[in-house]
């Protein structure tokens, strides 16, 4: 993300869920100032449910825990059952502490991000940039549905713990040949010149 | 094994994010910092009053699946609003609490103990200057908490 991107959230409709007042005050206000004008806010699952079944929306950033439904379930529901409009809308969760027991679940439903809380207007933008790029795959299977988990360069393999394969060139430099070049003759290098042209 | 379908996501997000208009990146968070700095004073009041509901809970006489339930609902929404405080300390009390709450088995004399030792401290931390050297014992002592509760629900299991 860089600052002098541009983004352009005027046209975007966004569905805001959220059981805590205050909470709520914040993600609206963070989202608002971000651009985004046309927001709807809700406070339990199940009014989250019904405003889905009949209203399109671009994004969604619900609770992890709501009464009624929770963000979870919401999502899934959203992924499997919802209208096709709205079934691969981009779903950032938002969450205070999860779980030990709701840990898979959280992982499972088919969000795009799970944020935890306090909102840092920082990371909210930023995971709003990489959904909205959409550059993840759409997974259906019986045991999940939702966007591809397993996007992001992770890093090395396993199996290749010190992060190099087989083939790899070796990493030892060796002994240098000839001299090192002066500091008048490195200046020199990168000292801008004129063109010829 | 099931039939795995994979289709391209296209956001219509994306679509409106590159339309003309809108604001620079720098622009936007600028923005909402001022906007969370409007709402911090609110925050760090009801910050007060979750830990006031705190304290009633413990001597509410409710029984004590419900007393958790309720602390640990309450010690989300103070995490959810620590983002007003000056210090990142009452964050990390707060969710330490969850852990605690989240996997205590019962309301025993020393879950007891231990959450009268996380609210008071979240009391000292709250709306305090940001200073570590002040915060870091109380932090460990905290982690020492919970550690030893979970030394506990260890030893119960087994």
């Amino acid at each position: 993300m860089q600052p002098s991107q541009y983004i352009n959230l005027d046209k975007a409709k966004a569905l805001v869920v959220d059981d805590n007042p205050q909470s709520l005050d914040i993600m609206v206000g963070v989202l608002t100032s971000f651009g985004l004008r046309n927001l709807v806010r809700k406070t339990d699952g199940k009014e989250a449910q019904e405003e889905l079944k009949f209203h399109t929306f671009d994004l969604i950033l619900a609770n992890g825990t709501l009464p009624e439904m929770d963000g979870y379930d919401l999502t899934r529901w959203l992924r499997r059952e919802a209208d096709e409009a709205n079934r691969m809308t981009p779903v950032i969760l938002v969450t205070s502490h999860t779980r030990r027991s709701q840990v898979e679940k959280a992982r499972d439903c088919g969000a795009n991000f799970i944020v935890t809380k306090p909102i840092s207007p920082a990371i909210m933008l930023e995971r709003i940039l990489w959904v909205a790029k959409g550059d993840r795959m759409f997974i259906e299977c019986d045991s999940y549905v939702g966007p591809d988990r397993r996007w992001r360069n992770l890093g090395p393999p396993v199996e290749f713990p010190d992060g190099r394969r087989r083939d790899d060139q070796s990493i030892e430099l060796g002994e240098p040949e000839g001299q090192n070049m002066t500091q008048d003759e490195l200046d020199a290098l990168i000292k801008p010149m004129r063109s010829i042209a | 094994m099931s039939e795995v379908k994979k289709s391209r996501m296209k956001p219509r997000l994306g679509q409106l994010m590159s339309q003309k208009g809108g604001m620079y990146v720098a622009e936007a968070l600028k923005r909402a910092d001022a906007t969370l700095e409007t709402l911090r004073e609110p925050s760090l009041t009801g910050i007060d009053d979750y830990i006031a509901a705190m304290d009633a809970l413990l001597i509410s006489g409710q029984d004590e699946a419900t007393v958790i339930e309720r602390l640990y609902a309450k010690a989300g929404d103070i995490i959810s609003l620590s983002g007003a405080e000056r210090n990142q300390a009452v964050e990390i009390a707060a969710r330490s609490l969850c852990d605690l709450l989240d996997e205590a088995s019962g309301l025993t004399p020393s879950v007891v103990a231990g959450i009268k030792v996380y609210i008071a401290s979240i009391k000292l931390l709250h709306r305090a200057p940001d200073n570590p050297e002040l915060q870091q014992p109380i932090l460990q002592g905290l982690a020492s908490v919970l550690e030893k509760q979970r030394g506990e629900n260890r030893a119960a299991a087994n």
